[in-house]
């Protein structure tokens, strides 16, 4: 762990307001376009990332950072966006529960999906993954790196890159698959 | 969304297909036959894998990350929940959660509906109704004349017109409520909530617009809003924002700014529904709620209660219920008296 790093997790801990605005203007613009990959908009990944941030301030004598900084937050966006695609899963849910019905419901039978649903039970899949696997998947799809340069980065051997790119694939088509017959798209095509 | 491989038809019948087909026969590495369409497992992946290409697509940038208006609202966050810390139960200092007495509440209610009595006596044609839901009645629920409902919470009220004007659904509310409101384009549906308006088309929200709060919150069920702050001097629009579904427009009456929060609070709708659902909430959080929710105050003798996590559902279960299964959780010794609940 680099100096610089340590200043700022020390300082973040610390409660100290001006190491924690550095912080913020160091990784916001970052965290956010990193986000944009799991959720749907801009505005859902700033959202999150300023919940993350404020759950930061919030617990910030709690904390426990063995790795670095950075490393920390990227993991605490995935972790948050992850609960975030979950959680607009559960609101459909919750409202069948308190029984609420409305004459004005959107022109979606229970039982079907739309795009923005496999989308995020796509990327809900993906940040799902093993950690290795999902590193090497997010490397190659979204950075578009070559396996043998994957290998490399991730200090691993090609075959095993191979592998778990195969492994994630076989996963995903899995879940598309299980979901194709329900969307919405589908049913009017074929009916 | 623009153009996605969702409206590829071509793409569409033979993904379809093939999968239907791999599903019913057996699965084999070398693709099956399926009437018209020879779909092999290569081209099945292909075309799966194009879908996973495509639905795993990054959302696409609509504005440049503006780091420094960022901050500004985070400062601002950061204020509002330092001050909602400060408020709650702190076991040394050992002040209680002080609640505006219901008898207050209903007082200013009542005169409420007196003013907008008095102020619409002297208007032209239509009458206007005023309902207000009383202290120890329950939810109360109103029918507009245009079929919508409100669904009052005690102490909110509502002002209507018998008849709703040619071009527009106009009606001032205080307190909190449940909406349904039907649909009429021709006719805009507007809240006037005092320093708040909310416009609506056709859509059911849940609005918590009490005086005595320092936030108003319309959490949106379905449909679209638009939620905005006035100016008190000429009654314009002054700061919106849209909502959609999930969503949740706040206002701060310190602040006087208006926000979009892309979640709803958990437990919003307790008050109508009676169910309280903590999932790994902290302990002075659902302190927090269980008060605001019973009218009760907390004092809870645990030094860290932030660091007691509670994962329970209470179904319109009674105070004294709820105040034992934490008790019993958390190994307290729960002490009700008349308004207060000490936990030691």
């Amino acid at each position: 762990m680099d100096n610089d790093q340590l200043r700022l997790i020390q300082g973040l801990t610390r409660g100290d307001k001006q190491v924690f605005g550095e912080i913020f203007h160091l990784y916001y613009a970052p965290l956010c376009t990193y986000c944009m990959r799991f959720v749907n908009s801009q505005e859902e990944a700033e959202e999150i990332v300023q919940t993350l941030f404020l759950k930061l301030w919030s617990k910030h004598d709690q904390l426990f950072v063995n790795t670095s900084l950075q490393a920390y937050l990227y993991r605490a966006v995935r972790n948050y966006a992850l609960n975030y695609l979950k959680q607009l899963k559960t609101h459909k849910e919750f409202e069948q529960y308190i029984g609420f019905q409305t004459k004005d419901r959107a022109t979606n039978p229970d039982n079907t999906l739309e795009e923005n649903d496999m989308q995020r039970i796509m990327k809900i899949a993906v940040l799902s993954l093993p950690e290795k696997r999902r590193e090497v998947f997010e490397l190659s799809r979204f950075e578009g790196l070559k396996n043998h340069e994957i290998a490399q980065k991730l200090n691993i051997s090609v075959k095993t890159v191979e592998n778990q790119m195969t492994k994630a694939f076989e996963h995903l088509r899995e879940v598309l698959r299980d979901y194709l017959p329900l969307l919405a798209m589908v049913s009017t095509v074929f009916t | 969304m623009g153009l996605s491989l969702m409206n590829d038809m071509l793409f569409w019948t033979k993904i379809y297909k093939s999968v239907q087909v791999n599903r019913l026969t057996a699965k084999s590495s070398s693709g099956k036959r399926n009437g018209d369409r020879f779909v092999s497992s290569e081209e099945q992946h292909e075309l799966l894998d194009k879908m996973i290409a495509d639905l795993t697509r990054p959302a696409v940038s609509s504005q440049p990350i503006n780091t420094d208006h960022a901050w500004a609202v985070m400062q601002q966050k950061m204020q509002a929940q330092d001050a909602s810390k400060r408020k709650f139960v702190m076991p040394s200092s050992g002040n209680e959660v002080r609640l505006m007495p219901a008898l207050l509440r209903v007082a200013a209610v009542f005169i409420l509906a007196l003013a907008a009595y008095f102020m619409f006596r002297y208007e032209a044609s239509p009458e206007y109704i005023s309902v207000a839901a009383e202290s120890n009645m329950g939810v109360q629920s109103v029918e507009l004349p245009d079929g919508s409902k409100v669904y009052l919470r005690e102490g909110a009220s509502v002002t209507y017109p018998d008849v709703f004007a040619d071009d527009e659904r106009r009606i001032t509310f205080e307190g909190e409520a449940f909406f349904e409101i039907t649909a009429d384009p021709s006719k805009p549906f507007r809240i006037m909530a005092g320093p708040v308006g909310v416009e609506v088309l056709g859509t059911s929200f849940n609005l918590d617009a009490c005086p005595g709060k320092d936030q108003v919150v319309l959490s949106l069920h379905t449909g679209q809003v638009l939620f905005y702050s006035i100016d008190p001097e000429n009654g314009e629009i002054l700061e919106k924002v849209m909502l959609k579904p999930g969503q949740s427009g706040i206002y701060s009456c310190s602040s006087g700014l208006v926000q979009r929060a892309l979640i709803m609070e958990p437990n919003h709708l307790a008050w109508k529904s009676g169910v309280l659902e903590f999932n790994d909430t902290p302990l002075d959080e659902v302190l927090q709620l269980l008060s605001e929710h019973y009218n009760v105050a907390f004092r809870c003798e645990h030094p860290a209660p932030g660091d007691l996590k509670l994962t329970a559902t209470f179904d319109n279960e009674p105070i004294a219920t709820v105040v034992e299964s934490i008790s019993l959780i958390f190994g307290f010794e729960g002490c009700e008296a008349d308004t207060l609940v000490t936990l030691k």
